[in-house]
C-alpha cells in the first residue's frame, strides 16, 4: 500500500513538472515584459534581475491602451449582450414553433451550414458591401458581423439545450393565456440560465480575441481594438521583444484575470457542446 | 357539439400559442435576417463572383469568364502548394494533438490533489489570443530566441536556426505553436469524457487481470468515441481554416513554403484578383465540407459500439 501511495506521489510530481513545463510559454510573456533590454541579451533566460516596468509605461502609451480596451471592451460586450438575446430567441422559435415545421427546419440546417464556413467564404463580398454601406471601422459594422458571425455554433448550442427543457411549463402557461413572447421571456429565458452563460462565455472569449474581423473590417487607428493594437505595434517594434511582450500582457491580461476568477465555469462553458454531460 | 368540441380542441395550449406562425417568425426573423445578409448571401455571391474577373473596386465593372477561374487554379503551382500544405498541416496537427491531448488526460484522471489546478492552467492558451501566441512563439523562434539559446545552452550551437526562415521548417514550427496551445482543451475534453465512465468496468477489467494499458485499449478508449469524435472534427475544421497563426508568424514565407490557402485567399485579394480569389475560397469550403462529410459518419459509426 506504502509503495503505491509513494507511486502516486511520484507520479503527481511529474505531471506537475510537465505541465509547468507547458505552461513555461505563458510564464515566458510576463517574465520578458518586465526584463530590460540589457538583460533581454545577456540573460533571457533567467528570472530578472530588475523589474523593468517602464517596457509597461512605453506599450501602454504606443498601443494607446484605454481606447483600445475601451474598443474591445465595447464590441465585445454589444456583440455578446445582443447576440445571446437574439440567438436565445431564435433557438426557440426553432425548436417550440409547431406550425411551418418545415420552415424552421430549413432555417436550422442554414445555421448549421454556417459551422463548416470559413471566414474566406464570404469576404470579399463583405468587402464590398461594407465599404458601399460606409460600414467599414463602425461600431454596429463590426458588430453585426459578430453576432451573424456566431449564429451556426450558437444555435447549435441552444436548441439542443432547448430540446431538453420540459414543455409542461409553457403549455400551463398558454392554458393561462399567456402569449408566445410572454412564455419566451417570462418562463423560458429564465431556465436558459445555464446555457446563456456558455453563450456569453464562448462568444465573448472568440470576440475579445479574434483578429481576422478586426483586420479587414475595423483596421482605422480610432476603433482599433486590444488585438489589433498589439498587431500594430508589432509591426513597429519587431526587434524590442521586451516592450513587445509587455503589450503582449496588456492584451491578454484582461481576459486571464476572467479566466482565473471563473475558471471552472469558464472551461465548462468554453467546452460545451463537446461535451455532453 | 361539434363546433364547440373543435373550439375546446382549438385551447389545448399546442394549438393555441405553438400553433400561431407569426410570433415565432418575429423571434427568428432578427437572427435569421442578419445570418442571410452576412452569412448566407455573401457565400452565395462568393460563388458568383468565382465565375467573374471581379476586381473588388467596381459592382459594375466585370465580366464573365465561365470556369476560367477554376482552371486557372488547376494549373496554379501557388495554389497547389498551398492546398498541400494546408491539407498536411491539418492532418499532423489533428492527429499530433489529440495524442498528446489524449496522453495528458490519463495522466490528469488519476486521484491527485493538484489535478484541478493542472488542468486550469494547461487549459490557459485557449483563452489567450492566437495573435499573442503567435508573436510569443515568433520570439522563441527568433534568431536570437529561446530555441537557439537552449541549443547554446546545450552546446548544440550547430543546430542554431532562423526556425521561421527555414523553407522545410516554417509549417512545422507554426504547427508546433497550434498544437501547443489547443493541447489542454482537447485534453479536458477527453478528461470529461473519461469522468464519466462508470469505474465499475474498469474494476471489473482489473479483476479479470486486464493490464493498465489493455484496460485502456479495450474498456477505456472505445467508451472514449464521443470526445474523439469532437475533437477530430473540432481541430480538423479549425486547421483547415487556419489563418491567424500563419498570417503573423511567416505570412506563407520564406517564398511560399508555408503558404496556406488561408493566406493565400488573402494575397489574391489584396492584388485585386478578387474573381481568382473567389474560386480559390470556394474551393477551400467545398474541401472542407467533403472531407468532413467523408470522416464524420466514420467517426460516428465508432460511438454505436
Amino acid at each position: 500500500m506504502k509503495v503505491k501511495k509513494i507511486r502516486g506521489y511520484c507520479f503527481e510530481i511529474f505531471m506537475i513538472l510537465l505541465v509547468l513545463l507547458l505552461f513555461y510559454p505563458v510564464i515566458l510573456i510576463f517574465l520578458m515584459s518586465v526584463k530590460s533590454d540589457m538583460e533581454m541579451i545577456v540573460s533571457p533566460l533567467s528570472f530578472p534581475q530588475v523589474f523593468q516596468f517602464e517596457n509597461y509605461k512605453y506599450a501602454f502609451e504606443q498601443m494607446d491602451f484605454f481606447r483600445a480596451f475601451g474598443n474591445s471592451l465595447l464590441i465585445t460586450s454589444s456583440s455578446t449582450i445582443i447576440g445571446t438575446v437574439i440567438y436565445c430567441m431564435a433557438g426557440y422559435a426553432i425548436v417550440r414553433a409547431k406550425s411551418h415545421r418545415r420552415l424552421f427546419q430549413t432555417m436550422y440546417v442554414l445555421f448549421l451550414l454556417g459551422l463548416v464556413l470559413p471566414a474566406q467564404s464570404t469576404l470579399i463580398p463583405l468587402l464590398y458591401l461594407y465599404k458601399s454601406l460606409g460600414l467599414m471601422n463602425t461600431y454596429r459594422g463590426i458588430s453585426l458581423l459578430y453576432i451573424a458571425g456566431g449564429a451556426a455554433f450558437s444555435i447549435f448550442l441552444i436548441t439542443g439545450f432547448i430540446n431538453t427543457v420540459p414543455i409542461a411549463l409553457e403549455e400551463a402557461a398558454a392554458l393561462d393565456g399567456c402569449t408566445a413572447f410572454g412564455i419566451f421571456f417570462k418562463i423560458v429565458f429564465p431556465l436558459l440560465k445555464p446555457i446563456i452563460c456558455t453563450l456569453v462565455i464562448i462568444n465573448a472569449v472568440n470576440i475579445w480575441n479574434d483578429f481576422f474581423t478586426p483586420l479587414m473590417f475595423m483596421s482605422g487607428k480610432a476603433g482599433r481594438t486590444i488585438i489589433m493594437a498589439v498587431y500594430m505595434f508589432k509591426g513597429q517594434y519587431q526587434t524590442q521583444w521586451n516592450v513587445l511582450f509587455a503589450g503582449l500582457v496588456l492584451a491578454t491580461l484582461p481576459m486571464m484575470l476572467v479566466y482565473f476568477a471563473l475558471q471552472r465555469y469558464m472551461i465548462d462553458g468554453m467546452t460545451a457542446g463537446a461535451v455532453k454531460s | 357539439m361539434n363546433t364547440a368540441a373543435k373550439k375546446k380542441n382549438s385551447r389545448f395550449p399546442g394549438n393555441i400559442a405553438n400553433g400561431k406562425l407569426a410570433p415565432y417568425l418575429i423571434m427568428v426573423l432578427p437572427l435569421f435576417t442578419a445570418y442571410i445578409v452576412l452569412t448566407v448571401l455573401p457565400t452565395l455571391t462568393t460563388v458568383f463572383f468565382s465565375f467573374t474577373d471581379f476586381d473588388g473596386m467596381s459592382i459594375t465593372d466585370f465580366h464573365f469568364m465561365g470556369g476560367k477561374n477554376y482552371k486557372v487554379a488547376a494549373i496554379d503551382p501557388s495554389f497547389w502548394i498551398s492546398l498541400k500544405n494546408t491539407v498536411i498541416y491539418a492532418v499532423a496537427v489533428t492527429l499530433i494533438q489529440n495524442f498528446f491531448g489524449l496522453l495528458l488526460a490519463v495522466g490528469l484522471c488519476k486521484k491527485m490533489k493538484s489535478a484541478n489546478v493542472l488542468r486550469t492552467l494547461l487549459f490557459t492558451p485557449a483563452i489567450i489570443s492566437t495573435i499573442v501566441i503567435s508573436y510569443a512563439f515568433t520570439y522563441i523562434y527568433d534568431t536570437n530566441g529561446l530555441v537557439n539559446m537552449i541549443l547554446d545552452f546545450l552546446h548544440l550551437g550547430q543546430f542554431k536556426k532562423t526556425w521561421l526562415g527555414e523553407p522545410n521548417l516554417a509549417l512545422v514550427c507554426v504547427a508546433i505553436s497550434n498544437i501547443w496551445r489547443f493541447l489542454g482543451y482537447s485534453a479536458v475534453i477527453f478528461i470529461a469524457n473519461m469522468q464519466s465512465i462508470s469505474a465499475d468496468l474498469t474494476e471489473a477489467a482489473s479483476i479479470d487481470g486486464a493490464g493498465g494499458f489493455q484496460r485502456f485499449r479495450y474498456i477505456t478508449f472505445p467508451l472514449l468515441a464521443p470526445s474523439v469524435t469532437i475533437n477530430l472534427t473540432l481541430s480538423f475544421i479549425g486547421c483547415l481554416k487556419v489563418f491567424d497563426t500563419v498570417y503573423t508568424m511567416t505570412n506563407g514565407g520564406p517564398g511560399n513554403h508555408s503558404e496556406v490557402v488561408g493566406t493565400y485567399i488573402l494575397k489574391l485579394q489584396g492584388q485585386n484578383l478578387n474573381g481568382y480569389a473567389c474560386a480559390v475560397a470556394v474551393i477551400l469550403t467545398l474541401i472542407i465540407i467533403g472531407l468532413n462529410l467523408i470522416t464524420f459518419p466514420y467517426l460516428k459509426k465508432r460511438e454505436d459500439i
